[in-house]
């Protein structure tokens, strides 16, 4: 990322040291997990967004592509693991093209880390990297400041806690595809219902030799019911001063096409 | 600071020309032809993979590229200029691009970048210009509904069974469709219904302005493609000896993806050696 | 200090209905507790039918807007197109995520209709850019959470055009005793001016212009206050009605669209004694 802008900072800096708060950026509390199994590997995530004590996005994407055999579900700050997984993406597209080349796990799991460590940790992207290349089946963890783990099963986030307890009472080796999306998909519940920063629906990607298969919202445990009675506001609320119906052959007798100047003061800004 | 002291070796002549792009342009036209066709539902690339000897492994060499998935290239001229100017045109359409707007660039805009990138070349001191000429082949997914009058059939794939619309009403930014340019070493670019450049480009213009009819589909495209070849081909035509590249429906199977919202499949392709001879048989 | 989301206050609200988008804003501007203007629009335009509302610190607010004329402008003279809603919405993430170590203290919301299919867009920023896609609704801004709480309950799918209209009425008049987003003669209790209390924009599919059939209508409403504009001109209507409605100069609004719709005679009650906003909700 040849270029982020620090212009701002000075400002906001004394702003800060004057006492003023830094802005809440949207983070995913998260629970996401990933699971080798004989033939693949499947990673999987909530979809909770929090912006502190606020649900930001009810139902948000965090596994992330990479390439159609990588994919990564990211935790921490959103905007952290949506750009640096887009921009190591990028980088792999661009490295896939002018090889020939399938991209690897390993490649993409050290351009994360090399990518996350140079910034010492102030980049919050919290990563569970799975793929399979010609080099086999790889599932990784990066952690925002740069360091990296190889397990058959990882959980990250908020709610790897609940959702490592599920792994570690039900893991075993040699899973079958079903079992392990099962084992993921139970996990992520674990986290959902047990962590306050995660909630709403199950997300499953489930990654093998021949292709990848996006479950989005495999699982939706929290779904809003009906109301019980509309809140709508009545017709007439708002009052009718007048009304009148143009036919459209006549519309240009009653609709003039130009601007007119808005009394005491300027107009919206309207760029034409 | 070594540029302090590098001018520019393209400079211009007496009599008001630039005799570096000249021979830039000499260097294209000793190079080996290559084509491009725009028809209603996609665009076709063409080209002869040449090798100086029976020795060298053609299945190595590669001519045309995939620089988006929607957008290809060919040339006539310098291979290791061609390779520099596709590993710049895959990076600006990028880095220039789609790390902002998270789409890839529309063809005439990528373009554009590439014939800013031979300009560059042609004013900057100690670089001589690029000796290649382009075609570049893209489709791009306009911003106007598809029905409008005039516009472009819905899809690739249904423009199969849909009726031709005659008249050059496919292409374009608004519209969408297929686009089809050549970028010469001076950084100048024009769209073209069909073109050749290269070694005996004159010979299949001409050639291809006899059998270029409008409503074109893409079959019939390749297929006129083809012809044009043989016409100015040396060799034998054959699998290994001709590189097909064309802009067609997308093609979901490459994706290697299912269950993305919105998620197509690439347009851009190269044809295998087995296509091409598929073609060739019922030539 | 305060946070600087929070010194000059103000909110913004976006929702999808049926085939329409709708975004709205409140009007002030504040010094903290003191109301230094009623006319600080924070919904701007940046194409047929993108928009995009900027909530907190208003020194960013004009930044940043003047920033996105620039770039969307440039946008348009290189692709000789207007932006794409969603386009726009990666053109503002992206920018947003290029300070991320110095950003802006704002929260955009983007507004608008897809020109292609005519499909709703709407997204939510936080200040570096990540985004928020909804199907729903988007809110930003001081009075984000008293916003939460009234489109969660008063949002339903598929509002026709006037219902979200009213929606986004209902959202702002129950904002408005946010102190930092009410209006300086709310909070004194003074009498309602003929002033706008919030301008609330709403798109129509942009339905293309055809030679002979199009419209195109920028109108502004009966009251004379905040203008609104609208394409019309719809693929295979029927006729094509305009209905004006006033509500005692506090909005003004020109429709255009289907006859079929069931809103082309939206009021019986045209006699209807015009409220001040609060007393609706005494």
């Amino acid at each position: 990322m040849p270029g982020f802008d620090f212009s701002n900072y000075n400002r906001n800096a004394a702003l800060h040291a004057r006492g003023v708060p830094l802005p809440k950026a949207t983070s995913t509390g998260t629970t996401i997990v990933g699971c080798i199994y004989d033939g693949g590997v499947v990673i999987a995530a909530d979809t909770r967004a929090t912006s502190g004590p606020i649900v930001a996005d009810k139902n948000c994407e965090k596994l992330h592509y990479i390439a159609s055999n990588i994919w990564c579900a990211g935790a921490g700050t959103a905007a952290d693991t949506e750009f640096t997984t887009s921009l190591i993406s990028s980088q792999l597209e661009l490295h896939s093209l002018s090889t020939g080349r399938k991209p690897r796990v390993v490649t993409c799991m050290t351009m994360l880390k090399q990518h996350l460590f140079r910034y010492q940790g102030h980049i919050g992207a919290y990563l569970v990297v799975a793929g399979v290349d010609p080099t086999g089946t790889h599932l990784f963890t990066v952690h925002a400041h740069g360091s990296t783990d190889k397990l058959p099963y990882v959980t990250m986030g908020s709610g790897s806690l609940a959702a490592m307890s599920v792994f570690e009472t039900q893991w075993k080796p040699s899973l079958t595809q079903d079992e392990a999306v099962k084992l993921c998909a139970d996990a992520i519940e674990s986290g959902i219902w047990n962590d306050l920063g995660s909630g709403s629906n199950v997300d499953v990607a489930i990654i093998t030799p021949d292709k990848t298969t996006l479950k989005r919202n495999y699982i939706k445990p929290n779904e809003r019911s009906q109301k019980l009675r509309s809140y709508a506001f009545a017709k007439g609320s708002t009052a009718v001063l007048n009304e009148k119906i143009i036919r459209k052959e006549d519309i240009s007798d009653f609709v003039s096409v130009h601007e007119i100047a808005v009394e005491g003061g300027d107009s919206m800004e309207v760029d034409t | 600071m070594a540029d302090r002291y590098s001018f520019s070796l393209t400079t211009f002549s007496p009599s008001g020309k630039l005799v570096q792009i000249e021979y830039a342009l000499n260097a294209v036209n000793q190079g080996v032809t290559a084509l491009g066709i725009k028809a209603t539902n996609g665009i076709v690339l063409a080209t002869e993979k040449k090798s100086s000897s029976p020795l060298a492994d053609p299945s190595s060499l590669s001519k045309i590229s995939l620089i988006t998935p929607n957008i290809g290239m060919v040339y006539s001229g310098m291979g290791p200029d061609y390779r520099v100017l596709v590993d710049r045109a895959r990076k600006v359409s990028h880095t220039g691009y789609k790390r902002i707007y998270n789409e890839y660039p529309p063809t005439r805009i990528l373009v554009q970048d590439v014939a800013r990138v031979m300009q560059e070349a042609t004013q900057s001191g100690g670089v001589r210009p690029y000796g290649v000429s382009l075609l570049v082949a893209g489709w791009d997914e306009g911003i106007l509904p598809e029905d409008e009058e005039g516009g472009e059939q819905k899809e690739g794939e249904k423009g199969e069974e849909g009726e031709k619309k005659a008249g050059g009403k496919t292409g374009g930014i608004l519209k969408g469709g297929p686009m089809l340019y050549q970028v010469d070493p001076s950084g100048s670019y024009f769209p073209w219904k069909a073109t050749a450049i290269g070694k005996s480009a004159t010979t299949a213009k001409t050639f291809l302005e006899k059998r270029y009819t409008e409503g074109l589909e893409l079959e019939d495209a390749v297929h006129i493609a083809l012809l044009t070849l043989k016409e100015t081909i040396e060799g034998e035509m054959n699998g290994e000896t001709i590189e097909i590249g064309i802009v067609g429906p997308p093609a979901d199977h490459l994706l290697g993806v299912e269950g993305v919202e919105g998620a197509v499949g690439p347009r851009f392709r190269k044809l295998t050696p087995q296509e091409i001879e598929d073609y060739l048989t019922n030539l | 200090m305060s946070s600087p989301f929070s010194i000059n206050g103000g909110a913004a609200v976006a929702m999808v209905g049926k085939d329409c988008v709708a975004i709205a804003c409140d009007l002030r501007l504040g010094l903290q507790a003191l109301t230094v203007s009623n006319n600080f629009p924070k919904i701007f335009q940046y194409g047929d039918n993108v928009f995009l509302g900027l909530t907190g610190l208003a020194t960013d607010v004009s930044t940043v807007s003047d920033l996105f004329r620039y770039k969307v402008n440039m946008y348009r003279l290189r692709e000789e197109r207007h932006i794409a809603p969603k386009t726009f919405a990666n053109l503002v993430s992206s920018s947003l995520y290029e300070r991320r170590f110095g950003p802006y203290f704002v929260s955009p919301v983007v507004a608008g209709l897809e020109p292609k299919t005519g499909a709703p867009f709407i997204c939510g920023f936080d200040s570096i850019g990540c985004i928020d896609f909804a199907k729903d609704f988007i809110v930003s801004g001081t009075a984000s959470e008293q916003l939460f709480g009234m489109c969660e309950s008063l949002w339903e799918p598929d509002m026709v055009y006037l219902d979200a209209f009213f929606v986004m009425r209902g959202c702002l008049l129950i904002m408005m005793p946010e102190p930092r987003c009410a209006l300086r003669d709310h909070i004194t209790g003074a009498p309602q001016r003929r002033r706008p209390r919030c301008s609330l924009r709403l798109g129509r599919p942009r339905l293309h212009h055809r030679e002979g059939q199009g419209h195109k209508a920028v109108a502004e409403g009966a009251a004379g206050l905040e203008g609104f504009r609208s394409g019309g001109g719809h693929r295979g209507s029927e006729g094509t009605n305009i209905s004006v409605m006033a509500e005692r100069a506090i909005y003004g609004v020109v429709t255009i669209g289907h006859s079929e719709t069931p809103w082309s005679r939206p009021h019986q009650e045209t006699s209807h004694q015009a409220q001040a906003p609060w007393e609706l909700w005494q």
